[in-house]
């Protein structure tokens, strides 16, 4: 067998990459995350890993709620940017450029310009050592007109994208179609 | 503003496309499984959502061990497959011809054809409703050698596909580099000499 081990490490591919939305002190704040997925499907849920000092997990604290926003290719600066940087000290909507808005929940800010944006309550939060995982509970789901297909979210017009680690820390897009799902393994059913 | 509201909805996409393995009664068994994530860094870990009555759960609760497997998209119909069929009456191993090998936990079977295998041991298990959210600590983690670039993992070899709505997807050429593309929105701030 031909396998390198190479200890305990978080390597579950791909990871999205999503702007966390919090509210500190009245302002609104974003941060990309890529340690993000869903939990559950009724009630909908979501969880993000945040590390103790981050800006975010104050905001996160004070109000129990924070948005996901999927951004396109197109917000690729701007989304890494807003990992540059902190909210501590730097106004990220306003050096790029975000229209804010507000849906159910006034602490939860979402950006227009994302193609989708759901609102979440927090759940559940678990100390994991250096993350804290946040689990929230989705209450409502945005999605721009611009990138829906008779009615329904199409991955294509939205045009989200993935964090890859290694050989070093990249963006890559998603690509075509490969299969159906539920549908290309019925090649295997007897 | 031209959103539409959709109520709440799991949308964060893409999602990744994992196969979850567990003993059930000492026999290996493989989950297709889109709602998994990373969960933290130190100690390594990551969550796998599952419905109370898979077979795969199963297993979890009998040895509080898993794996999570990450398929290239050469095992694409494989993993759909391991989707479409339950444990309970199907043997997954043999019809999708997996060669499985265990490492440190004897209950946690990895896929030797998929290039990343992580061994996981429970630390959390919530009910969230509808689904089951294991939390699991990475013990160790495998990667095929063939995957490597100068002895470092790289993704563009492992080839993992993503899951959208409703349909596969391969991820594409990285196109930029995570932490140094977002400085071109505001130039890096230059190191004050002490």
């Amino acid at each position: 067998m031909t396998k390198k081990s190479f200890g305990p490490q978080p390597w579950l591919f791909p990871n999205p990459t999503v702007l966390i939305g919090t509210t500190f002190n009245g302002k609104p704040n974003f941060a990309p995350f890529a340690w993000c997925g869903i939990t559950g499907g009724e009630p909908p849920t979501v969880s993000v890993g945040v590390r103790h000092q981050r800006h975010t997990l104050k905001g996160i604290y004070q109000n129990l709620t924070f948005s996901v926003n999927v951004p396109s290719i197109d917000l690729l600066k701007e989304t890494d940017y807003c990992g540059l940087v902190s909210g501590a000290d730097t106004d990220k909507v306003k050096v790029c450029g975000f229209k804010v808005f507000y849906g159910t929940l006034n602490t939860a800010p979402l950006i227009e310009q994302c193609p989708v944006n759901l609102e979440c309550e927090v759940s559940h939060v678990l100390n994991l050592g250096i993350h804290a995982l946040v689990i929230g509970k989705i209450v409502q789901s945005h999605v721009s007109e611009d990138c829906l297909t008779d009615d329904q979210p199409d991955i294509m017009k939205i045009k989200p994208f993935v964090y890859s680690r290694g050989p070093t820390a990249r963006y890559n897009a998603v690509g075509e179609v490969l299969g159906q799902a539920y549908d290309v393994g019925k090649a295997l059913k007897k | 503003m031209t959103k539409k509201k959709m109520g709440p909805q799991p949308m964060v996409w893409p999602h990744p496309t994992v196969l979850v393995g567990a003993n059930v009664d000492g026999k290996p068994d493989f989950a297709a499984v889109a709602w998994a994530g990373v969960a933290a860094g130190n100690p390594p870990s990551v969550t796998v959502g599952l419905q109370p009555h898979r077979y795969s759960l199963k297993g979890i609760y009998q040895n509080r061990t898993f794996s999570v497997n990450v398929p290239s998209v050469d095992l694409v119909k494989e993993t759909d497959y391991c989707g479409l069929v339950s444990g309970a009456d199907t043997n997954k191993v043999k019809d999708c011809k997996f060669k499985v090998f265990y490492g440190i936990l004897n209950t946690a079977p990895l896929i030797e054809q998929c290039p990343v295998n992580l061994e996981c041991e429970v630390s959390h298990i919530l009910n969230l409703g509808s689904h089951i959210l294991v939390i699991g600590k990475v013990v160790e983690t495998y990667f095929s050698e063939d995957c490597l670039t100068d002895g470092r993992p790289d993704i563009s070899k492992v080839r993992p596909f993503a899951f959208g709505p409703g349909k596969y997807h391969v991820i594409g050429e990285a196109f930029a580099d995570a932490f140094k593309i977002g400085w071109e929105i505001k130039g890096k701030p230059q190191k004050t000499a002490k």
